[in-house]
């Protein structure tokens, strides 16, 4: 049995600028994999080549099907569910349309609002007001919820937490393993809160200036010498 | 009184037209943010379709509903064809192609129609039905009604169905429509058809009051211009009343206003557009350019 996302030596970049260096990694069925690395390391690169909103060069494989340089809407048909760096939300649509739009790849069933609400109280008081009038952290919340809607077997998360005051982090890391629980959703999850992610992944890869140059499971990573001093300030 | 009542329903009914084609050019406009110079010319193109269909004996309201559909695909098409290589370009290359395809569609119809007069039959009957003791032509009525259809259809696919949402959405945010599943190619395809729809219906609509040659919408274009300015170009309903303010605004110059006349009231547009370009660019119902941070 394959994993659910497998990627073999990877190059992506921007026009003539390469960014990704030979990146290999995997995200088994139900599993939450943390992508740490300093800034420009390359972690947002990684998640767009896997979502295809970038052409990487080397293979990419979801769920057994070879993705490499397939277009964007019919890689989420896979059940990717991909959560931009920046959220991406549509500020001129209500939440409840937001909401609904992230329903539209899902093959079977309508939108699912009542979950959503269930696990985020605070979008379902503004289901009818405009993305673009929330909050920075509400709309990170809806950015998670929409992503959810999709009933996704793979979350691609870029730093979820990203201005989120440390109570709504822990909250939203709650639902996330809640999420992980109750459906077995697999997640690659961005980071820059390291600490807060090793608690609750299975593994985990550090990127540096575009390169793997540490992998393992979240306990040995978190061990690491060099990693503890580079990322995790103790 | 009531020769001022009788102008005020002209200006609407006329303005229903502008309104139309000033749609047309809304829907482009939001969904790819390109001012469609072309959009008179492929309703014209259209309209010789209609006429053709009519003269081979096609009854008109059959006739027509052909030309919706052929004009539907026609715009998808040309979208595909010619818009998409140079998508997201500069604003310049935009504004070329467009006009490109004004003189291309103007050029092609001269060549295969040539440029004589026709008569274009009215899908209206003559004679008018009486309102409140005033007289009101079938024609304006039919033309008020045909625009408000047209809003009502648009409204209802663009607030109520999946597929509007969806379009809203490409619109609004190309990248963030993929990462939901959107096929935004396809999206901005089906907007250039319903654009090319809309201009289709001015084109039928207006043909039967003047003559059909390849000039048909040159005049008209530029009353739709000023109604989609006034109404600002990424307002739908915006383009409805500004193609009604502008009606009435011309059939009121032309009627009442005597240095300006039948042969002057061509000012009443441009001085719209300078106007709203001064005063408020956004147009009445338009969104303000906003950089969000
Ligand atoms: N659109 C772009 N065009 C050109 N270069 C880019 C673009 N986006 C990112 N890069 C470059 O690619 C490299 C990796 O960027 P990436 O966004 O993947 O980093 P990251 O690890 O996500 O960093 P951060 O933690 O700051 O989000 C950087 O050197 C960046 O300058
Ligand atoms: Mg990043």
């Amino acid at each position: 049995m394959s994993a659910l996302l497998e990627v073999e030596g990877v190059h992506a970049g921007y026009g003539p600028v390469n960014v990704l260096e030979d990146i290999s990694l995997e995200v088994g069925e139900g599993q939450t994999v943390a992508l740490l690395g300093a800034n420009g390391a390359g972690k947002t690169t990684t998640l767009r080549a896997i979502s295809g909103m970038l052409k990487p060069r080397g293979r990419i494989r979801i769920a057994g099907h070879d993705v490499t340089g397939r277009a964007t809407e019919r890689i989420v048909k896979l059940g990717v569910a991909h959560v931009p760096e920046g959220r991406g939300t549509f500020a001129p649509l209500t939440v409840e349309e937001n909401l609904r739009l992230g329903a539209y790849a899902r093959r079977n069933g309508g939108p699912d609002l009542e979950r959503a609400f269930t696990l985020f109280p605070r979008l379902g008081e503004r289901r009818h007001q405009r993305a673009g009038t929330l909050s920075g952290g509400e709309q990170q919340m809806l950015a998670i919820a929409r992503a959810l809607m999709l009933q996704p077997r793979l979350m691609l998360l870029d730093e979820p937490s990203l201005g989120l005051a440390p109570n709504l982090t822990r909250e939203l890391f709650k639902v996330l393993r809640q999420v992980k629980e109750d459906e077995g959703t697999a997640m690659l999850v961005v980071e820059q809160n390291a600490n807060l992610v090793l608690e609750f992944a299975d593994a985990a890869h550090v990127l540096e200036t575009g390169r793997i140059v540490l992998s393992g499971t979240a306990d040995e990573v978190s061990a690491d010498e060099s990693m503890r001093k580079a990322y995790l300030g103790y | 009184m009531e020769r001022f009542v009788e102008t005020l329903i002209d200006g609407i009914a006329t303005g229903s037209i502008y309104g139309a084609l000033a749609l047309a050019l809304v829907l482009i406009y939001r969904s790819t943010g390109i001012v469609n110079f072309a959009q008179g010319e492929l309703a014209m193109f259209s309209t010789f379709i209609a006429w053709g269909l009519v003269e081979a004996g096609i009854p008109l309201g059959l006739a027509i509903l052909l030309t919706l559909a052929v004009s539907l695909v026609g715009g998808m098409v040309i979208e595909r064809v010619l818009i998409r290589p140079v998508e997201g370009g500069q604003e310049l290359t935009l504004v070329t192609v467009t006009l490109g395809l004004f003189i291309l569609v103007n050029g092609l119809a001269r060549w295969i129609w040539g440029s004589t007069n026709r008569g274009f039959p009215s899908l209206f009957p003559d004679g008018s039905a009486n309102l409140v003791g005033i007289g009101v032509a079938w024609e304006s009525l039919g033309l008020v009604a045909v625009l408000l259809g047209v809003v009502g259809v648009l409204w209802l696919v663009f607030q109520h169905t999946t597929l509007g949402l969806a379009m809203r959405a490409a619109a609004v945010d190309p990248a963030a429509s993929r990462l939901v599943g959107i096929p935004v190619g396809r999206m901005l395809m089906l907007g250039w058809g319903f654009a090319a729809v809309c201009g289709a219906l001015a084109g039928v609509l207006v043909a039967p009051r003047l003559f059909l040659d390849p000039n048909l919408m040159g005049p008209v274009i530029i009353y739709s211009f000023a109604a989609a300015t006034l109404g600002g170009f990424d307002s739908p309903f915006g383009a409805v009343l500004g193609g009604w303010i502008i009606g009435v605004a011309e059939a009121l110059a032309g009627g009442y206003v005597d240095f300006i006349g039948q042969d002057l009231k061509i000012l009443v547009p441009l001085g719209v557009i300078l106007a709203v370009l001064l005063i408020r660019p956004q147009g009445l119902f338009g969104s303000p350019e906003v950089a969000r941070a």
